[in-house]
Protein backbone atom coordinates (compact mmCIF):
# COMPACT_ATOMS: atom_id res chain seq x y z
CA UNK A 1 0.00 0.00 0.00
CA UNK A 2 1.27 3.24 -0.92
CA UNK A 3 2.45 5.73 1.79
CA UNK A 4 0.27 8.36 2.03
CA UNK A 5 2.41 11.43 2.38
CA UNK A 6 1.12 14.62 5.06
CA UNK A 7 -0.09 17.31 3.04
CA UNK A 8 2.78 19.59 4.04
CA UNK A 9 4.94 18.28 2.28
CA UNK A 10 3.61 18.28 -0.92
CA UNK A 11 5.04 20.94 -3.09
CA UNK A 12 2.37 21.82 -4.94
CA UNK A 13 -0.23 21.46 -2.34
CA UNK A 14 -3.16 19.54 -3.19
CA UNK A 15 -5.75 22.11 -2.20
CA UNK A 16 -9.03 18.92 -2.75
CA UNK A 17 -7.63 17.54 0.92
CA UNK A 18 -9.54 18.40 3.58
CA UNK A 19 -6.71 19.33 5.90
CA UNK A 20 -4.86 22.00 4.47
CA UNK A 21 -8.44 24.07 3.38
CA UNK A 22 -8.99 23.83 7.00
CA UNK A 23 -5.86 24.70 7.76
CA UNK A 24 -6.50 28.11 5.91
CA UNK A 25 -9.64 28.66 7.09
CA UNK A 26 -8.71 28.82 10.43
CA UNK A 27 -5.67 31.27 9.81
CA UNK A 28 -8.22 33.35 7.74
CA UNK A 29 -10.56 33.47 10.84
CA UNK A 30 -7.35 34.30 13.20
CA UNK A 31 -6.03 36.91 10.73
CA UNK A 32 -8.91 38.10 8.20
CA UNK A 33 -7.08 41.13 7.00
CA UNK A 34 -4.07 41.26 4.71
CA UNK A 35 -2.36 43.57 6.66
CA UNK A 36 -2.34 40.64 9.48
CA UNK A 37 -0.98 37.89 7.27
CA UNK A 38 1.81 40.43 5.81
CA UNK A 39 2.60 41.02 9.40
CA UNK A 40 2.87 37.28 10.33
CA UNK A 41 4.65 36.40 7.34
CA UNK A 42 7.59 38.94 7.44
CA UNK A 43 7.93 37.93 11.26
CA UNK A 44 9.42 34.62 10.01
CA UNK A 45 10.96 35.67 6.92
CA UNK A 46 8.83 34.75 4.16
CA UNK A 47 8.53 37.67 1.27
CA UNK A 48 6.00 40.14 1.46
CA UNK A 49 2.83 39.65 0.01
CA UNK A 50 1.64 42.68 -2.24
CA UNK A 51 -2.41 43.37 -0.85
CA UNK A 52 -5.10 42.40 -3.29
CA UNK A 53 -8.31 45.09 -3.99
CA UNK A 54 -10.94 43.64 -2.27
CA UNK A 55 -10.42 40.55 -1.35
CA UNK A 56 -11.54 39.03 1.94
CA UNK A 57 -8.16 36.94 3.09
CA UNK A 58 -8.64 33.59 1.54
CA UNK A 59 -6.14 34.26 -1.82
CA UNK A 60 -3.71 35.51 0.38
CA UNK A 61 -3.53 32.80 2.67
CA UNK A 62 -3.35 30.24 -0.13
CA UNK A 63 -0.58 32.22 -0.91
CA UNK A 64 1.15 32.22 2.04
CA UNK A 65 0.54 28.52 2.71
CA UNK A 66 2.31 27.57 -0.78
CA UNK A 67 4.71 30.01 -0.23
CA UNK A 68 5.51 28.47 3.36
CA UNK A 69 5.65 24.88 1.81
CA UNK A 70 7.42 25.50 -0.64
CA UNK A 71 10.22 27.53 1.72
CA UNK A 72 9.67 25.05 4.44
CA UNK A 73 8.63 27.31 6.65
CA UNK A 74 5.47 26.13 7.37
CA UNK A 75 6.67 25.06 10.87
CA UNK A 76 7.93 28.51 11.75
CA UNK A 77 4.69 30.45 10.55
CA UNK A 78 2.60 28.03 13.02
CA UNK A 79 5.56 28.95 15.48
CA UNK A 80 4.54 32.39 15.03
CA UNK A 81 1.19 31.97 15.62
CA UNK A 82 0.91 29.44 18.27
CA UNK A 83 3.36 32.02 19.83
CA UNK A 84 0.32 35.21 19.27
CA UNK A 85 -1.63 34.85 22.81
CA UNK A 86 -4.23 36.73 21.40
CA UNK A 87 -4.98 33.57 19.47
CA UNK A 88 -5.01 31.05 21.29
CA UNK A 89 -8.66 29.89 20.51
CA UNK A 90 -6.78 28.56 16.89
CA UNK A 91 -4.33 26.88 18.15
CA UNK A 92 -5.38 23.91 18.99
CA UNK A 93 -7.13 22.93 15.76
CA UNK A 94 -4.44 24.15 13.43
CA UNK A 95 -2.39 21.73 15.44
CA UNK A 96 -4.68 18.81 14.52
CA UNK A 97 -4.90 19.94 10.96
CA UNK A 98 -0.71 19.39 11.23
CA UNK A 99 -1.23 15.81 13.03
CA UNK A 100 -4.08 14.69 11.44
CA UNK A 101 -2.38 12.78 8.37
CA UNK A 102 -3.19 8.92 8.00
CA UNK A 103 -0.91 6.51 9.64
CA UNK A 104 1.78 4.95 7.42
CA UNK A 105 2.17 1.54 6.34
CA UNK A 106 4.44 -0.50 8.58
CA UNK A 107 5.67 -1.98 5.70
CA UNK A 108 6.04 0.37 3.19
CA UNK A 109 7.95 1.97 6.30
CA UNK A 110 10.46 -0.97 6.41
CA UNK A 111 11.73 -1.12 3.12
CA UNK A 112 13.37 1.78 0.69
CA UNK A 113 14.72 5.40 1.37
CA UNK A 114 14.02 6.09 5.14
CA UNK A 115 13.05 10.02 6.00
CA UNK A 116 10.89 11.20 8.46
CA UNK A 117 8.06 12.32 6.95
CA UNK A 118 5.91 12.17 9.47
CA UNK A 119 7.71 13.69 12.76
CA UNK A 120 4.02 13.68 14.67
CA UNK A 121 3.38 9.66 14.51
CA UNK A 122 2.06 8.12 17.76
CA UNK A 123 1.37 11.42 19.17
CA UNK A 124 -2.49 11.93 20.11
CA UNK A 125 -4.20 14.53 20.89
CA UNK A 126 -4.46 14.99 24.86
CA UNK A 127 -7.74 16.99 24.58
CA UNK A 128 -9.27 14.60 22.05
CA UNK A 129 -8.14 11.26 23.96
CA UNK A 130 -9.82 12.41 27.55
CA UNK A 131 -13.14 13.35 24.79
CA UNK A 132 -12.69 9.79 23.77
CA UNK A 133 -13.10 8.72 27.62
CA UNK A 134 -15.68 10.95 28.65
CA UNK A 135 -17.51 9.30 25.56
CA UNK A 136 -17.78 6.24 27.13
CA UNK A 137 -18.59 7.04 30.41
CA UNK A 138 -21.61 8.84 29.25
CA UNK A 139 -22.90 6.22 26.44
CA UNK A 140 -21.84 2.75 28.47
CA UNK A 141 -24.51 1.29 30.39
CA UNK A 142 -24.77 -2.11 32.65
CA UNK A 143 -27.47 -4.44 31.59
CA UNK A 144 -29.19 -5.63 34.18
CA UNK A 145 -31.67 -8.84 33.86
CA UNK A 146 -33.96 -9.00 36.93
CA UNK A 147 -31.61 -7.02 39.03
CA UNK A 148 -28.54 -8.53 38.49
CA UNK A 149 -26.00 -7.42 36.21
CA UNK A 150 -25.50 -9.43 32.62
CA UNK A 151 -23.29 -7.69 30.68
CA UNK A 152 -22.64 -4.23 29.20
CA UNK A 153 -24.37 -1.96 26.73
CA UNK A 154 -23.56 1.35 25.02
CA UNK A 155 -25.65 3.91 22.79
CA UNK A 156 -25.95 3.62 19.31
CA UNK A 157 -29.38 6.21 18.81
CA UNK A 158 -31.52 8.29 20.63
CA UNK A 159 -33.45 5.46 22.28
CA UNK A 160 -31.32 2.76 20.91
CA UNK A 161 -28.94 0.38 23.44
CA UNK A 162 -26.38 -2.46 21.22
CA UNK A 163 -25.39 -4.94 23.23
CA UNK A 164 -24.15 -8.99 22.86
CA UNK A 165 -27.39 -11.32 21.91
CA UNK A 166 -25.96 -13.80 24.25
CA UNK A 167 -25.90 -11.03 26.92
CA UNK A 168 -30.12 -11.89 27.04
CA UNK A 169 -30.62 -14.99 25.88
CA UNK A 170 -27.83 -17.11 23.33
CA UNK A 171 -30.50 -19.44 21.92
CA UNK A 172 -33.15 -17.15 20.85
CA UNK A 173 -33.72 -14.42 18.62
CA UNK A 174 -35.56 -12.18 19.51
CA UNK A 175 -34.24 -12.45 22.80
CA UNK A 176 -36.52 -13.90 26.19
CA UNK A 177 -34.85 -12.28 28.65
CA UNK A 178 -35.80 -14.18 31.99
CA UNK A 179 -36.87 -10.76 33.88
CA UNK A 180 -36.83 -7.22 33.41
CA UNK A 181 -34.06 -5.60 31.77
CA UNK A 182 -32.74 -2.31 33.10
CA UNK A 183 -29.88 -0.50 31.47
CA UNK A 184 -28.00 2.01 34.23
CA UNK A 185 -26.00 4.32 32.72
CA UNK A 186 -23.20 6.57 35.06
CA UNK A 187 -22.58 3.42 37.26
CA UNK A 188 -19.00 5.24 38.77
CA UNK A 189 -18.66 4.96 42.48
CA UNK A 190 -20.67 7.73 44.25
CA UNK A 191 -19.87 8.65 47.92
CA UNK A 192 -22.58 8.01 50.06
CA UNK A 193 -24.40 5.94 47.57
CA UNK A 194 -24.73 2.31 47.67
CA UNK A 195 -24.22 0.45 44.15
CA UNK A 196 -28.48 -0.50 44.04
CA UNK A 197 -28.75 3.59 44.52
CA UNK A 198 -26.12 4.31 41.53
CA UNK A 199 -26.36 5.79 38.32
CA UNK A 200 -28.86 6.54 36.02
CA UNK A 201 -31.52 3.21 35.72
CA UNK A 202 -33.78 3.59 32.11
CA UNK A 203 -36.70 0.43 31.57
CA UNK A 204 -35.73 -1.52 28.49
CA UNK A 205 -38.91 -1.65 26.19
CA UNK A 206 -38.19 -3.86 23.04
CA UNK A 207 -35.42 -5.91 23.83
CA UNK A 208 -35.05 -7.80 20.48
CA UNK A 209 -35.36 -4.42 17.78
CA UNK A 210 -33.31 -6.51 15.38
CA UNK A 211 -30.68 -9.01 16.38
CA UNK A 212 -28.96 -11.88 15.39
CA UNK A 213 -27.53 -14.91 17.09
CA UNK A 214 -23.75 -16.05 18.25
CA UNK A 215 -22.80 -18.80 16.32
CA UNK A 216 -22.93 -22.49 17.56
CA UNK A 217 -19.62 -23.47 18.83
CA UNK A 218 -19.76 -19.68 20.62
CA UNK A 219 -22.98 -20.48 22.51
CA UNK A 220 -21.93 -24.36 23.89
CA UNK A 221 -18.86 -21.87 24.94
CA UNK A 222 -15.90 -24.72 23.53
CA UNK A 223 -14.27 -22.03 21.33
CA UNK A 224 -14.83 -18.75 19.72
CA UNK A 225 -16.27 -18.96 16.04
CA UNK A 226 -13.56 -16.88 14.27
CA UNK A 227 -15.56 -17.86 10.59
CA UNK A 228 -19.14 -17.04 11.92
CA UNK A 229 -20.90 -15.94 9.08
CA UNK A 230 -23.22 -12.93 8.76
CA UNK A 231 -25.79 -14.57 10.29
CA UNK A 232 -24.10 -15.00 13.20
CA UNK A 233 -23.18 -11.41 14.58
CA UNK A 234 -24.62 -11.85 18.50
CA UNK A 235 -25.90 -8.33 18.74
CA UNK A 236 -29.19 -7.05 19.60
CA UNK A 237 -30.25 -3.45 19.47
CA UNK A 238 -33.14 -2.68 22.61
CA UNK A 239 -35.17 0.25 23.00
CA UNK A 240 -34.97 2.12 25.67
CA UNK A 241 -38.19 3.69 27.45
CA UNK A 242 -36.97 7.26 26.68
CA UNK A 243 -34.73 9.39 24.22
CA UNK A 244 -30.82 9.69 26.25
CA UNK A 245 -28.82 10.54 23.95
CA UNK A 246 -29.79 14.54 25.10
CA UNK A 247 -29.65 13.63 28.70
CA UNK A 248 -27.34 15.40 30.59
CA UNK A 249 -28.00 14.15 33.97
CA UNK A 250 -24.02 13.46 35.52
CA UNK A 251 -22.66 15.23 32.90
CA UNK A 252 -22.60 16.28 29.06
CA UNK A 253 -24.71 15.42 27.13
CA UNK A 254 -24.35 12.04 25.64
CA UNK A 255 -25.10 11.87 22.15
CA UNK A 256 -24.79 8.28 20.67
CA UNK A 257 -21.58 5.97 19.13
CA UNK A 258 -22.22 6.44 15.15
CA UNK A 259 -22.82 2.88 13.45
CA UNK A 260 -20.19 3.24 10.52
CA UNK A 261 -21.00 1.27 7.83
CA UNK A 262 -17.97 1.67 5.43
CA UNK A 263 -15.31 -1.37 6.66
CA UNK A 264 -12.60 -0.20 9.21
CA UNK A 265 -8.77 -0.58 8.62
CA UNK A 266 -8.21 -3.33 11.88
CA UNK A 267 -4.75 -3.93 10.18
CA UNK A 268 -3.38 -0.30 10.77
CA UNK A 269 -4.65 0.44 13.80
CA UNK A 270 -2.44 0.59 17.05
CA UNK A 271 -4.39 0.15 19.86
CA UNK A 272 -8.34 -0.54 20.95
CA UNK A 273 -9.92 0.22 23.64
CA UNK A 274 -12.22 -2.12 25.27
CA UNK A 275 -14.72 0.06 28.14
CA UNK A 276 -16.42 -2.46 29.93
CA UNK A 277 -18.76 -3.08 32.89
CA UNK A 278 -17.13 -7.00 33.96
CA UNK A 279 -18.35 -8.30 36.64
CA UNK A 280 -20.97 -5.71 37.67
CA UNK A 281 -18.08 -3.68 38.63
CA UNK A 282 -17.93 0.13 37.73
CA UNK A 283 -17.00 1.06 34.30
CA UNK A 284 -13.35 0.06 33.38
CA UNK A 285 -11.08 0.22 30.57
CA UNK A 286 -8.66 -1.98 28.83
CA UNK A 287 -6.46 -1.49 26.55
CA UNK A 288 -6.10 -3.83 22.93
CA UNK A 289 -2.69 -3.75 21.25
CA UNK A 290 -1.32 -5.21 17.82
CA UNK A 291 -1.72 -7.38 16.78
CA UNK A 292 -5.46 -7.09 15.68
CA UNK A 293 -6.43 -9.54 13.55
CA UNK A 294 -10.25 -9.93 11.17
CA UNK A 295 -11.23 -13.21 9.91
CA UNK A 296 -11.59 -13.39 5.88
CA UNK A 297 -15.54 -13.03 6.33
CA UNK A 298 -14.64 -9.65 8.03
CA UNK A 299 -17.82 -10.47 10.60
CA UNK A 300 -14.92 -11.02 13.79
CA UNK A 301 -11.87 -9.01 14.96
CA UNK A 302 -9.17 -10.55 17.34
CA UNK A 303 -6.99 -8.39 20.05
CA UNK A 304 -5.15 -8.76 22.96
CA UNK A 305 -6.96 -7.32 26.28
CA UNK A 306 -8.18 -8.40 29.55
CA UNK A 307 -11.88 -9.07 29.66
CA UNK A 308 -13.86 -11.11 31.93
CA UNK A 309 -17.27 -12.15 31.94
CA UNK A 310 -20.22 -8.96 32.06
CA UNK A 311 -18.17 -7.48 29.85
CA UNK A 312 -20.11 -9.11 26.68
CA UNK A 313 -21.63 -5.81 24.88
CA UNK A 314 -18.63 -3.64 25.13
CA UNK A 315 -17.90 -1.32 22.62
CA UNK A 316 -14.09 -1.25 21.14
CA UNK A 317 -13.42 1.95 19.99
CA UNK A 318 -10.07 3.26 18.62
CA UNK A 319 -7.90 6.17 19.44
CA UNK A 320 -10.36 8.61 17.55
CA UNK A 321 -13.45 7.26 19.10
CA UNK A 322 -14.82 5.33 16.59
CA UNK A 323 -16.80 2.28 17.44
CA UNK A 324 -15.14 -0.15 15.39
CA UNK A 325 -16.37 -3.81 17.26
CA UNK A 326 -18.58 -4.92 19.72
CA UNK A 327 -17.00 -6.92 22.32
CA UNK A 328 -18.35 -10.53 22.74
CA UNK A 329 -16.03 -13.37 23.70
CA UNK A 330 -13.11 -14.70 25.36
CA UNK A 331 -10.93 -16.49 22.86
CA UNK A 332 -7.53 -18.49 24.44
CA UNK A 333 -5.00 -16.30 24.35
CA UNK A 334 -7.29 -13.46 23.19
CA UNK A 335 -10.72 -11.82 23.11
CA UNK A 336 -12.55 -11.28 20.02
CA UNK A 337 -15.38 -8.70 19.02
CA UNK A 338 -17.83 -8.86 15.93
CA UNK A 339 -17.16 -5.73 13.69
CA UNK A 340 -19.55 -3.07 13.50
CA UNK A 341 -19.61 -2.65 9.73
CA UNK A 342 -21.61 -5.99 9.48
CA UNK A 343 -23.90 -5.07 12.64
CA UNK A 344 -24.66 -1.81 10.57
CA UNK A 345 -25.81 -3.52 7.82
CA UNK A 346 -27.13 -6.17 9.60
CA UNK A 347 -29.75 -3.06 11.02
CA UNK A 348 -30.08 -1.68 7.66
CA UNK A 349 -31.21 -4.50 6.46
CA UNK A 350 -34.41 -4.32 8.47
CA UNK A 351 -35.29 -1.15 8.42
CA UNK A 352 -37.39 0.75 9.25
CA UNK A 353 -37.02 0.59 12.91
CA UNK A 354 -40.06 0.93 14.98
CA UNK A 355 -40.60 4.21 15.94
CA UNK A 356 -40.37 6.42 19.87
CA UNK A 357 -42.57 4.81 22.17
CA UNK A 358 -42.92 7.82 23.09
CA UNK A 359 -43.26 9.69 20.15
CA UNK A 360 -45.66 12.84 20.00
CA UNK A 361 -46.53 15.13 17.25
CA UNK A 362 -44.01 17.77 17.26
CA UNK A 363 -45.61 21.49 17.83
CA UNK A 364 -46.40 23.55 14.72
CA UNK A 365 -43.86 26.08 13.74
CA UNK A 366 -45.16 28.77 14.38
CA UNK A 367 -42.43 31.57 12.46
CA UNK A 368 -41.86 30.99 8.73
CA UNK A 369 -39.06 31.82 6.79
CA UNK A 370 -39.21 30.10 3.12
CA UNK A 371 -38.83 33.01 1.20
CA UNK A 372 -35.10 31.47 0.36
CA UNK A 373 -36.62 28.98 -1.49
CA UNK A 374 -37.25 28.41 -5.38
CA UNK A 375 -41.08 29.44 -6.73
CA UNK A 376 -42.96 26.60 -7.17
CA UNK A 377 -45.74 25.81 -9.10
CA UNK A 378 -49.15 25.90 -7.22
CA UNK A 379 -50.30 22.25 -7.22
CA UNK A 380 -48.21 19.27 -6.61
CA UNK A 381 -48.76 15.95 -8.24
CA UNK A 382 -48.32 12.33 -6.81
CA UNK A 383 -45.43 11.86 -4.59
CA UNK A 384 -47.78 10.79 -1.90
CA UNK A 385 -46.03 7.83 -0.43
CA UNK A 386 -43.01 10.51 -0.07
CA UNK A 387 -44.90 12.94 1.93
CA UNK A 388 -46.01 10.16 3.96
CA UNK A 389 -42.71 9.55 4.45
CA UNK A 390 -41.72 12.90 5.47
CA UNK A 391 -44.71 13.17 7.95
CA UNK A 392 -43.38 9.81 9.42
CA UNK A 393 -40.25 11.37 9.70
CA UNK A 394 -41.72 14.36 11.72
CA UNK A 395 -43.94 12.31 14.07
CA UNK A 396 -40.99 10.41 14.80
CA UNK A 397 -38.70 11.90 17.56
CA UNK A 398 -35.95 8.91 16.75
CA UNK A 399 -35.54 11.06 12.98
CA UNK A 400 -33.56 14.00 13.27
CA UNK A 401 -32.31 14.45 9.64
CA UNK A 402 -33.88 12.91 6.69
CA UNK A 403 -32.25 13.27 3.46
CA UNK A 404 -33.79 13.39 -0.33
CA UNK A 405 -31.99 12.17 -3.08
CA UNK A 406 -33.12 12.37 -6.13
CA UNK A 407 -30.80 12.21 -9.55
CA UNK A 408 -31.33 16.03 -11.15
CA UNK A 409 -30.74 16.76 -14.51
CA UNK A 410 -32.09 13.53 -16.05
CA UNK A 411 -34.89 15.54 -16.58
CA UNK A 412 -33.48 17.48 -19.39
CA UNK A 413 -31.79 14.75 -20.76
CA UNK A 414 -33.81 12.09 -20.91
CA UNK A 415 -36.28 14.72 -21.88
CA UNK A 416 -34.50 15.48 -25.15
CA UNK A 417 -34.67 11.52 -25.97
CA UNK A 418 -37.86 10.35 -25.07
CA UNK A 419 -40.18 13.01 -22.87
CA UNK A 420 -40.75 14.73 -26.79
CA UNK A 421 -44.23 15.85 -25.53
CA UNK A 422 -42.43 17.19 -21.83
CA UNK A 423 -39.77 18.68 -24.03
CA UNK A 424 -42.10 20.78 -26.15
CA UNK A 425 -44.03 22.29 -22.75
CA UNK A 426 -40.65 23.05 -21.50
CA UNK A 427 -39.89 25.28 -24.50
CA UNK A 428 -42.94 27.26 -24.27
CA UNK A 429 -42.99 27.52 -20.60
CA UNK A 430 -39.49 27.74 -19.57
CA UNK A 431 -40.49 27.91 -15.57
CA UNK A 432 -42.12 25.02 -15.56
CA UNK A 433 -39.21 23.30 -15.18
CA UNK A 434 -39.08 24.51 -11.50
CA UNK A 435 -42.71 23.08 -11.30
CA UNK A 436 -40.85 19.37 -10.80
CA UNK A 437 -37.13 20.15 -9.75
CA UNK A 438 -37.36 22.91 -6.99
CA UNK A 439 -39.82 20.70 -4.96
CA UNK A 440 -38.31 17.57 -4.67
CA UNK A 441 -35.99 17.58 -7.72
CA UNK A 442 -37.37 14.31 -9.47
CA UNK A 443 -35.52 12.95 -12.42
CA UNK A 444 -38.18 12.01 -15.37
CA UNK A 445 -38.28 8.73 -17.22
CA UNK B 1 -39.44 26.99 9.96
CA UNK B 2 -36.45 28.08 8.14
CA UNK B 3 -35.82 26.97 4.85
CA UNK B 4 -33.08 28.22 2.32
CA UNK B 5 -32.07 27.14 -1.35
CA UNK B 6 -28.38 26.35 -2.19
CA UNK B 7 -29.73 25.20 -5.80
CA UNK B 8 -28.58 28.29 -7.75
CA UNK B 9 -24.97 28.22 -6.65
CA UNK B 10 -22.44 26.32 -8.47
CA UNK B 11 -23.33 27.32 -11.93
CA UNK B 12 -21.19 30.30 -11.76
CA UNK B 13 -17.79 30.54 -11.79
CA UNK B 14 -18.29 31.66 -7.93
CA UNK B 15 -17.47 29.20 -5.66
CA UNK B 16 -20.49 27.75 -4.07
CA UNK B 17 -20.29 28.99 -0.14
CA UNK B 18 -22.94 28.36 3.12
CA UNK B 19 -21.66 31.60 4.45
CA UNK B 20 -24.57 33.32 3.84
CA UNK B 21 -26.82 30.75 4.77
CA UNK B 22 -25.46 30.72 8.17
CA UNK B 23 -25.12 34.26 8.99
CA UNK B 24 -29.04 34.38 8.08
CA UNK B 25 -30.05 31.62 9.85
CA UNK B 26 -27.66 32.85 13.14
CA UNK B 27 -29.55 36.19 12.88
CA UNK B 28 -33.31 34.57 11.91
CA UNK B 29 -32.79 31.88 15.06
CA UNK B 30 -32.01 34.72 17.79
CA UNK B 31 -27.93 36.42 17.25
CA UNK B 32 -28.40 39.70 16.30
CA UNK B 33 -25.12 39.98 14.90
CA UNK B 34 -23.22 36.75 14.47
CA UNK B 35 -19.45 36.54 15.79
CA UNK B 36 -16.78 35.76 14.28
CA UNK B 37 -15.65 32.44 14.69
CA UNK B 38 -14.18 29.14 13.21
CA UNK B 39 -16.85 27.26 10.95
CA UNK B 40 -17.21 24.75 13.23
CA UNK B 41 -17.80 27.38 16.03
CA UNK B 42 -20.12 29.11 13.57
CA UNK B 43 -21.97 25.38 12.52
CA UNK B 44 -22.05 24.27 16.55
CA UNK B 45 -23.87 27.32 17.50
CA UNK B 46 -26.55 27.60 14.92
CA UNK B 47 -27.43 23.94 15.54
CA UNK B 48 -28.04 24.63 19.50
CA UNK B 49 -29.88 27.65 18.67
CA UNK B 50 -32.59 25.42 16.17
CA UNK B 51 -32.05 23.05 19.05
CA UNK B 52 -34.10 25.27 21.57
CA UNK B 53 -37.36 24.81 20.02
CA UNK B 54 -39.41 22.12 17.51
CA UNK B 55 -37.72 23.83 13.84
CA UNK B 56 -38.49 22.40 10.66
CA UNK B 57 -35.02 23.15 8.62
CA UNK B 58 -35.51 22.62 5.19
CA UNK B 59 -32.06 22.74 2.82
CA UNK B 60 -32.68 22.62 -0.49
CA UNK B 61 -30.50 21.91 -3.13
CA UNK B 62 -27.04 21.32 -1.69
CA UNK B 63 -25.21 19.28 -4.05
CA UNK B 64 -23.36 22.93 -4.95
CA UNK B 65 -21.76 22.15 -1.42
CA UNK B 66 -20.68 19.00 -1.88
CA UNK B 67 -17.87 17.18 -3.21
CA UNK B 68 -18.79 15.26 -6.52
CA UNK B 69 -18.49 11.32 -7.34
CA UNK B 70 -15.08 10.34 -6.05
CA UNK B 71 -13.07 9.64 -3.36
CA UNK B 72 -14.67 11.80 -0.97
CA UNK B 73 -17.93 11.83 -3.24
CA UNK B 74 -20.94 13.73 -1.30
CA UNK B 75 -18.97 15.01 1.47
CA UNK B 76 -19.70 18.28 2.30
CA UNK B 77 -17.26 21.07 1.24
CA UNK B 78 -18.47 23.89 3.79
CA UNK B 79 -16.88 23.17 7.78
CA UNK B 80 -19.98 25.06 8.77
CA UNK B 81 -22.56 23.40 7.49
CA UNK B 82 -21.24 19.83 7.82
CA UNK B 83 -20.89 20.49 11.75
CA UNK B 84 -24.80 22.01 11.70
CA UNK B 85 -25.65 18.84 9.91
CA UNK B 86 -24.45 16.50 11.48
CA UNK B 87 -25.08 18.12 15.18
CA UNK B 88 -28.76 18.17 14.25
CA UNK B 89 -28.26 14.43 13.34
CA UNK B 90 -27.19 13.66 16.76
CA UNK B 91 -29.87 15.55 18.85
CA UNK B 92 -32.64 17.78 17.44
CA UNK B 93 -35.96 18.23 18.73
CA UNK B 94 -37.25 19.26 15.26
CA UNK B 95 -36.27 17.60 11.68
CA UNK B 96 -34.05 18.98 8.97
CA UNK B 97 -35.36 18.26 5.49
CA UNK B 98 -32.35 17.79 2.80
CA UNK B 99 -32.78 17.80 -0.66
CA UNK B 100 -29.90 16.45 -3.38
CA UNK B 101 -28.94 15.15 -6.07
CA UNK B 102 -26.02 12.90 -3.94
CA UNK B 103 -26.45 10.99 -0.61
CA UNK B 104 -24.81 13.04 2.04
CA UNK B 105 -22.07 10.77 3.51
CA UNK B 106 -21.34 12.89 6.09
CA UNK B 107 -24.72 11.15 7.47
CA UNK B 108 -23.58 7.89 6.17
CA UNK B 109 -23.39 6.45 9.94
CA UNK B 110 -26.10 7.83 11.06
CA UNK B 111 -28.25 6.24 8.62
CA UNK B 112 -29.91 3.38 10.12
CA UNK B 113 -30.81 5.34 13.10
CA UNK B 114 -31.43 9.66 13.38
CA UNK B 115 -30.60 10.22 9.56
CA UNK B 116 -32.82 7.95 6.98
CA UNK B 117 -32.30 8.60 3.00
CA UNK B 118 -34.91 8.57 0.97
CA UNK B 119 -34.70 8.15 -2.90
CA UNK B 120 -36.77 9.71 -5.07
CA UNK B 121 -38.13 7.83 -7.54
CA UNK B 122 -39.43 8.74 -11.09
CA UNK B 123 -42.25 9.87 -11.25
CA UNK B 124 -44.95 7.45 -13.16
CA UNK B 125 -46.60 8.22 -16.50
CA UNK B 126 -49.51 8.96 -15.37
CA UNK B 127 -48.31 11.52 -12.65
CA UNK B 128 -46.32 13.15 -15.20
CA UNK B 129 -49.97 13.06 -17.17
CA UNK B 130 -51.42 14.59 -14.63
CA UNK B 131 -48.96 17.28 -14.46
CA UNK B 132 -49.37 18.22 -17.92
CA UNK B 133 -52.48 18.87 -17.93
CA UNK B 134 -53.05 20.60 -14.88
CA UNK B 135 -50.67 23.03 -16.58
CA UNK B 136 -52.86 23.20 -19.03
CA UNK B 137 -51.11 21.74 -21.86
CA UNK B 138 -53.59 18.60 -22.98
CA UNK B 139 -52.25 18.45 -26.24
CA UNK B 140 -48.66 16.64 -24.95
CA UNK B 141 -50.53 15.28 -22.20
CA UNK B 142 -51.41 11.64 -24.26
CA UNK B 143 -47.50 11.73 -25.75
CA UNK B 144 -46.23 11.51 -22.73
CA UNK B 145 -48.44 8.99 -21.34
CA UNK B 146 -47.79 7.35 -25.11
CA UNK B 147 -43.70 7.50 -24.82
CA UNK B 148 -44.31 4.95 -22.00
CA UNK B 149 -46.80 2.08 -23.52
CA UNK B 150 -44.63 2.23 -26.50
CA UNK B 151 -41.56 1.21 -24.21
CA UNK B 152 -43.07 -1.53 -22.58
Amino acid sequence: MARTAPWWSEDPLDWTRTEPSTFRDILKSAYASPEAILRLASQVGMLPLPPRAGNDGADEWTWTIETAVAGRWLFSLFDAVVGDPTKRLYHERLWNCLTDAPASDTADAAVGLQTINLPTEGLRNAAMAVQVAIDARRRIAIIEIAGRAAGTGFLVGPDLLLTAAHVLDARRMPPEPRGAVVAVFDFVPQPGSSPAETGVRVRIVNTGLVGSPPAPNEIEGKASDLDATNEHLDFVLMQLERDMSGDETNGPRRNFYELHADEYAFEQAELLHVYQHPLGMPLLHSSAHKPIKVNSGKTRVRYRANTLPGSSGSPVVDTNGRLVALHHFAAIGSNQGVTIHKIAASIEAKRPLPRLAVAERRARPTRVSVNRLPRTGPFFVARRQEIAKLNECWDDERTHVVTVVAWGGCWQERSRQSMAGTNGVQKHRPGLQGVCMVVLQPGYQ
Amino acid sequence: MFAWSFYNQGTSDKAASADEFIDSALRWFGTSEPEPGLPRDKGERLAGLIRQEPTLLILNGIEPLQWPPGPRGGQLKDLALATLVRELASSNSGLCVITTRVSVSDLASRRHTTAPELDLRHLSPEAGAALLSQLGDNKHRGSSLGMRWHSR
